[in-house]
């Protein structure tokens, strides 16, 4: 928490916030319905927050990288870019580790016009989340349960009702002054009040050693014991290729390229999320395919998402502990059940 | 599923985490399942043949054509030279629509859809031994089993979802037996995989039979109370010795004898089967056999357990149940029922016909011989789907006019006179009933492109304009008028339907909570269920010097049916090549063939050339095609002429083929 954190009088305070932030911006945050779904949702900012909202099914990467997104289109004489036209919008109540996902995002698509076009218009209000979610262990990759920046705002109740709000950049901060709230200087008391639910919202995890384990096992700086062959034979069998991990997960920013063409002369050409556990992913046009099984497959993903070897890349490890891929992996390798396998089967 | 839609076009597709059996997961198909709206060919105009092509023309100048054309043709040869064939994709409501509208408006029973060509026989069958043709028990009985026992059914390739709790329950202990003549993902990662020789499937159950009674691991308290005919099926077996079915069916007796004690000797156990038990010129006798075994050992109306055919389709289920079946009304109520009969004609203010109709297989083998002159086909591509294209095409082509309600321009509405375009899932309201009688609501996401539309107010129109409206305005009075008249829907509503896992029939009043397994109590309609002796019935068509191989049909797990939405798919579409054949390494090394060579394979009907992928989850001696691919369609050489007796199934598992390598 940086110095100029600041108390909000009170929680009705983050109502005043979203109803102004929906005056000038469209509103979205993770909604319940009904049957019990949580989804992204616009919202009027007049009705109640819905704080510890269960984690969203879908990640906040469709928001700048849509799952199908025209590039440009073409007819018999000219190409038409297709850059798209993005009113701001605000995504209210993101969590730690898809704040810390888009981070990944940001810097994978930092020259990308359309990645950057939507995530300009967005405001990124992050709340801090006090307990672990079920089957959540950001805190074990180091993305959670409190945000990091890139957030605009992010929001801490603490346990007495009290809500401390910091600004992570200038267009956070001009957001909550445009509020008019009447906040102020956080306190000793307050400051210790937060990190006591940092530490209890930290203490809140199960506790699981064979995640350290795996990571380590998979760090390619370690001479010591890397992960053999067999290990992940033994998970190819498991994978459906079904690109339900790749869909769901934050970090994953892997697309291809489709012409759709109309048989007139006019197209467009589309970008559609992609998925590396596809055999069809990076078989070459000769047949030859350097990851010809499926076990090549789910290898390379998970070094991917799990080694230490890709932080200078991503500026993290790929995984931000979302818990996403366990829930729709029809092998039930997801990322705990591997590290899991990885990190207690010897 | 949810989509989700921006600027009139599905952005994206997501499984629903609140539904009971999705539960956050889709199938590759469910990933990718909206990408097919995205095609610029659907086809958004009707279109009529006129000097030899097909032209764009208004909808009331196709309905006249179509509506014409019936009546010539129904002036010609009478009611019966029509027929109808709706979709297992399309809803309940078009459906029951289509049936009313052969029965009703065009006089005929001449209606079937293609589980003629993947469930028949289990309809055949267990209606036989059970009183009822589906799913026993539900998928997350799945969970409660201790074995699993899997019978022809490429389980995770075909029924994803079910596949992967399959493998769930085998990681927390469960036993897994798969009797397959493949070394499918689930024989590869079972207990015991009886890897039998293609079309032994009776041998081997009644060996399994006979060893569990001669062993005593029969519930005998169970076939006291609940079963009929026991000593005849037990005299039946008498001498089906593991020792004479090892043999026949190329797998080892002790492993015959293992299968049948884990089988009966676990308490739940859980019997799943697909095509591969059905597609057989003995399918319903196959599915008869395994409903013994399960009776016999007291698997039926328990939790955990049950017979469980595992439909392919979204909607095959429903089509079913709607009775658009030659020989039953919806809720599986015989045409040949007067009273039934009665209860139909009155709720429609029109005579019925008396006799069952044609099945599909029979409407296309009247059209070869000229007396079926006109068909509607909604939302199927036989051209592509069933045996022996060759005649499928020569049948169709004798037609006076064939009307095709499709999504896209396939193989089969090329060959039409007329085409209809049709609403997809995302475009329309309407129900949908799963494998596990799952009824469940599907609601418009967007509007059909053009002029396109749902099926049953095309039929409407059609139906209007031959001067017999069926009198349906909505979706959801479709859904009402059906609901009067099928007892096992008689509790459900619309209403009822807004939660996301919906209710499982039979739910007959509308206090009904639904049901998850039947036969819990007794067996329709005499309270016990039937055990029939069955024959062995070989193969129709074994291998020969001219011959030498015998191949079967496969689906792979990106692709389904004809390919007319998986292949539109990008992603999906990349997946596999267009067409393979697998040929193990024996069979291809002494032809000289390695993975990618280009393959010649004919049989006595045809021939069809695609390249080899060779592999060992085939023996020797057995090659395996998709049927996916129009470049590559194993239907040019399945034999079309052996069919079930009972069901008319054809046997698209099997037939004799000669492979080469093309030069």
């Amino acid at each position: 928490m940086t110095a100029d954190a600041v108390l909000l009088p009170n929680v009705d305070a983050v109502d005043v916030l979203r109803a102004s932030l929906a005056r000038d911006a469209v509103l979205w945050e993770p909604t319940v319905d009904v049957q019990g779904r949580c989804e992204w949702a616009p919202v009027t900012g007049r009705e109640p927050f819905v704080w510890n909202a269960p984690r969203p099914l879908p990640t906040a990467k469709r928001f700048f990288f849509p799952a199908r997104e025209t590039l440009l289109r073409w007819g018999r004489d000219e190409v038409t870019e297709t850059l798209p036209v993005v009113r701001p919008f605000v995504l209210f109540g993101v969590a730690a580790c898809d704040v810390a996902a888009i981070a990944c995002q940001d810097r994978f698509f930092t020259r990308d016009p359309y990645y950057r076009r939507r995530r300009d218009q967005a405001l990124l209000v992050a709340v801090n989340c006090l307990a672990a979610c079920a089957g959540g262990f950001c805190r074990d990759v180091g993305a959670g349960p409190f945000t990091e920046r890139p957030f605009d705002i992010a929001l801490t109740q603490l346990s007495d009702g009290r809500v401390v709000l910091e600004a992570g950049s200038a267009r956070g901060a001009a957001a909550v002054d445009a509020a008019r709230l009447c906040t102020r200087a956080v306190e000793d008391e307050t400051r210790a009040a937060v990190a006591a639910a940092r530490s209890t919202a930290a203490a809140s995890f199960a506790e699981r050693p064979f995640i350290a384990a795996a990571l380590e096992r998979l760090d390619g700086r370690n001479a010591g014991e890397p992960v053999g062959g067999p290990e992940w034979q033994a998970l190819g069998p498991a994978c459906f290729a079904c690109t339900g991990c790749t869909s769901l997960c934050p970090t994953c920013s892997c697309f291809t390229i489709v012409d759709e063409a109309d048989g007139s002369e006019r197209g467009e050409r589309v970008r559609f999320w992609d998925s590396c556990l596809l055999e069809g992913f990076q078989r070459e046009s000769s047949g030859h395919h350097p990851a010809p099984t499926a076990a090549d497959r789910v290898r390379r993903f998970w070094y991917h998402k799990l080694s230490p070897d890709f932080v200078p890349a991503l500026g993290r490890i790929g995984c931000v502990g979302c818990g996403r891929c366990d829930t729709t992996c029809l092998g039930a390798i997801g990322a705990l059940s591997v590290m899991r396998r990885l990190g207690i089967s010897r | 599923m949810l989509l989700e839609v921006e600027d009139g076009r599905v952005a994206d597709v997501r499984p629903d985490g609140a539904h009971p059996v999705a539960r956050g997961q889709h199938c590759a198909k469910g990933w990718s399942a909206a990408d097919f709206l995205r095609s610029h060919d659907r086809l958004r105009t009707p279109l009529v043949r006129n000097g030899g092509a097909l032209q764009p023309v208004s909808w009331p100048a196709a309905l006249a054509a179509a509506a014409g054309a019936l009546r010539a043709a129904r002036a010609e040869g009478g009611a019966d030279a029509v027929g109808v064939v709706a979709s297992a994709r399309a809803t309940n409501e078009d459906a029951f629509a289509a049936m009313k509208f052969a029965r009703a408006v065009l006089g005929t029973n001449n209606v079937d859809h293609c589980a003629r060509v993947c469930h028949s026989p289990s309809v055949a069958g267990l209606t036989r031994t059970l009183g009822s043709g589906a799913m026993t028990n539900s998928i997350a009985d799945i969970d409660r089993a201790d074995c699993l026992l899997v019978v022809g059914s490429d389980t995770t390739e075909n029924h994803a979802i079910v596949g992967a709790r399959i493998l769930a329950a085998h990681a927390r202990g469960a036993r897994l037996v798969v009797i397959d003549p493949r070394r499918t993902r689930l024989a590869a990662a079972a207990d015991l995989h009886l890897q039998i020789r293609l079309g032994t499937d009776i041998p081997v159950i009644k060996a399994m039979l006979q060893t569990i009674l001669a062993h005593g691991w029969e519930d005998a308290a169970y076939l006291d109370a609940r079963c009929a005919n026991a000593a005849a099926l037990r005299a039946s077996v008498r001498d089906c010795t593991p020792e004479r079915a090892a043999p026949v069916a190329g797998v080892a007796a002790a492993d015959i004898v293992r299968a049948a004690e884990v089988y009966a000797t676990t308490p739940r156990a859980f019997l799943a089967y697909g095509i591969g038990v059905t597609q057989h010129v003995c399918g319903t006798e196959n599915v008869v056999a395994l409903s013994n075994l399960a009776l016999v050992t007291g698997h039926v109306g328990r939790d955990g357990a049950g017979i469980n055919p595992l439909r392919g389709q979204n909607n095959v289920q429903g089509a079913c149940d709607m009775g658009a079946l030659p020989d039953v009304y919806s809720g599986y109520q015989r045409v040949t029922d007067a009273a039934a009969r009665a209860r139909f004609g009155a709720a429609w203010g029109t005579a019925l016909p008396e006799h069952p109709g044609l099945t599909s297989p029979a409407m296309q083998r009247a059209a070869h011989d000229g007396t079926l002159r006109a068909m509607v086909i909604l939302g199927e591509d036989p051209i592509v789907t069933d045996p022996s294209q060759g005649f499928v095409s020569r049948a169709l082509g004798a037609l006076d006019c064939l009307i095709v309600v499709e999504l896209f321009l396939t193989d089969t509405a090329r060959m039409a006179d007329i085409v209809l375009p049709a609403a997809s899932f995302a475009e329309k309201d309407g129900t949908f009933t799963s494998t596990e009688r799952r009824v469940q609501r599907v609601r418009r996401a967007l509007p059909p492109p053009g002029d396109a539309r749902p099926d049953w107010q095309i039929l409407e129109a059609l139906a209007a304009e031959l001067g017999a409206p069926m009198g349906f305005t909505s979706a959801e009075d479709v859904f009402g008028e059906m609901v009067g008249l099928t007892p096992t829907y008689a509790g459900i509503s619309y209403e009822r339907l807004a939660t996301p896992g919906g209710l499982q029939w039979p739910c007959p009043a509308s206090s009904h909570p639904g049901t998850a397994v039947l036969h819990r109590d007794g067996f329709p309609p005499r309270g016990r269920a039937h055990l029939l002796p069955v024959v062995d019935v070989p193969p129709a068509e074994l291998p020969d010097a001219a011959y030498p191989l015998q191949l079967t049909t496969i689906r792979l797990g990106h692709q389904y049916g004809s390919g007319s939405m998986t292949r539109r798919a990008p992603l999906l579409e990349r997946e596999n090549p267009l067409g393979l054949l697998v040929i193990n390494p024996v069979d291809a090394g002494a032809r000289e063939i390695a993975t990618g060579t280009a393959v010649r394979i004919c049989s006595r009907r045809g021939e069809v050339t695609t390249r080899a992928r060779v592999s060992d989850e085939v023996p020797p001696g057995l090659v395996a095609m998709p049927y996916h691919f129009r470049e590559a369609a194993v239907n040019a050489v399945t034999n079309h002429e052996a069919l079930d007796p009972l069901s008319h199934m054809p046997e698209l598992k099997v037939c004799a083929v000669s492979v080469e390598r093309v030069q």
